[in-house]
């Protein structure tokens, strides 16, 4: 199964910042897929160190794990389904992490938008 | 993509790809001099971030290699940040088709999106805590699953376990908010009969390490055990959100494996079929056969035979309210209940890519 396209562009806009994070901890968002699930993580420390696993990280402060259809949505620009996403750890520390790399885009400016 | 071997750990550490960094983690060693020798290849071989992938299977079997000589081989990116780091992945996004700036900015709304999901989970937890907060322990385990191993099945059997063993009484007398005046252990009761009845019309496959029968019976009996506790929240449509977590959380705690669980989770928790048939929704049909194949890929399952469990599970569920057994079923030859709707095995052609 190939790396859900979710991930990858997880990790681009992670890398596409250029302002430090200003967040301390392990934050893993993971995507379920053939029967179990791929991992992207981020350590913040100061600086950003990235990973991919085929399970969550032991030492994750905080973590988020999408259904493959709702990965597919996001990345579409479409809407996920609440009860396809589970969330653990330290739940303020994913906030930051969701605002720090989100963007309050409006629908027209993506969805077809270009 | 890469290929990678089992067997030879050191042909594993070679063929690993140039374009992935090989993160070695520290770990007992045999042997200091395997493990230096194997760092010193995997170092060598990795140059850039992303760009070629190792599949589940080859990733695990990398892991296994690894381990056999005393490390532990992670696919990683990001590790040495660069201008080309980000334009691999846009090359990955692009190769998939997708339009790289598009999904990036989509990416970007849908994280900012997932902070409003993420608060929500407050309110679903607080029920979640009161519905899973039962201790269990291994005699409760085997009890439930001398319920679900019982030949024959008896469908009041698990809704009772659920109700006097699991605190869940109070639960299944509730009402669920639909037409017909029932509880949700009278409507649970009904479901699991129905399937009973209709289980020997639906060639379903497991998939491998899936106890099949015990697991549907176990996801039958919590198919909408949020139910209530959504019309009590004032939102029935927010069912699956209530039923999910209680699905998931129970089913780990009574000794379901991740894959079980996993499976039981798709089946479950969405209404792809029920949306498409519906009068008043009229569900497109390719957007309802993307989301169930997008489910049998999360499953590991083939479309098709994701779809024969889907359509089992509506037929049990949705049989089971008297006006739609009348309004969208008939009887054919054998016994079973058919759709009327030939909209039903149009969606079944769609979603297995006939």
């Amino acid at each position: 199964m190939e790396l859900p396209s979710f991930l990858i562009a997880l990790h681009a806009a992670v890398l596409e910042s250029t302002v430090p994070p200003a967040l301390a901890g392990t934050v893993a968002i993971g995507v379920r897929q053939d029967g179990g699930a791929r991992w992207w993580s981020g350590s913040f420390d100061g600086g950003v160190r990235a990973r991919l696993d085929v399970e969550r990280p032991e030492g994750a402060s905080a973590w988020l794990l999408l259904g493959t259809r709702s990965a597919e949505a996001l990345i579409e620009g479409r809407a996920v389904r609440p009860s396809d996403v589970d969330v653990g750890g330290d739940l303020a520390l994913l906030d930051r992490f969701l605002a720090r790399y989100g963007a309050s885009v409006r629908s027209w400016q993506t969805r077809g938008g270009r | 993509m890469s290929k990678v071997g089992a067997a030879d750990p050191a042909a594993v550490l070679k063929s690993f790809s140039s374009h992935l960094i090989a993160q070695l983690e520290s770990r007992p060693v045999k042997d200091d001099a395997e493990r230096a020798a194997a760092i010193a290849v995997a170092k060598a071989r990795t140059e850039s971030t992303v760009g070629v992938l190792l599949s589940a299977a080859e990733v695990k079997a990398l892991v296994a290699a690894s381990t056999a000589i005393g490390v532990t081989v992670r696919q990683d990116f990001g590790t040495r940040v660069t201008d080309a780091d980000f334009a691999a992945c846009t090359a990955l996004l692009e190769s998939r088709a997708l339009d790289a700036t598009l999904a990036l900015a989509n990416t970007k709304a849908g994280l900012s999106a997932l902070r409003g999901v993420v608060a929500k989970q407050g309110a679903v937890k607080a029920k979640l805590d009161e519905l899973t907060a039962v201790p269990v322990d291994d005699a409760l385990r085997a009890r439930l699953w001398r319920v679900l191993e019982a030949e024959p099945f008896d469908a009041r059997a698990t809704v009772a376990f659920v109700m006097h063993e699991l605190g869940g009484a109070d639960v299944m007398r509730e009402w669920m908010g639909t037409k017909e005046s029932t509880s949700l252990g009278t409507h649970t009761e009904q479901v699991i009969e129905r399937y009973a009845k209709e289980r020997a019309f639906h060639d379903v496959k497991a998939p491998p390490g899936v106890r099949l029968e015990p697991m549907l019976r176990w996801m039958l009996t919590l198919h909408d055990i949020g139910k209530p506790a959504a019309v009590e929240h004032g939102d029935r449509n927010m069912q699956h959100a209530f039923t999910t977590p209680v699905l998931v959380e129970l089913s780990k705690k009574l000794g379901f494996s991740e894959r079980e669980i996993g499976l039981m989770r798709a089946v479950v928790d969405n209404d792809a079929i029920g949306e498409t048939l519906h009068w008043n929704v009229n569900r497109d049909l390719d957007d309802a056969a993307k989301e169930l194949r997008a489910l049998a890929k999360e499953v590991g399952m083939a479309p098709g035979e994701f779809f024969e469990l889907q359509s089992l599970f509506f037929v049990s569920d949705a049989a089971s309210y008297r006006f739609l057994l009348e309004r969208i079923f008939t009887t054919d030859e054998r016994g079973a209940l058919t759709l009327k709707n030939e909209k039903f095995e149009q969606l079944r052609a769609r979603v297995a890519g006939e």
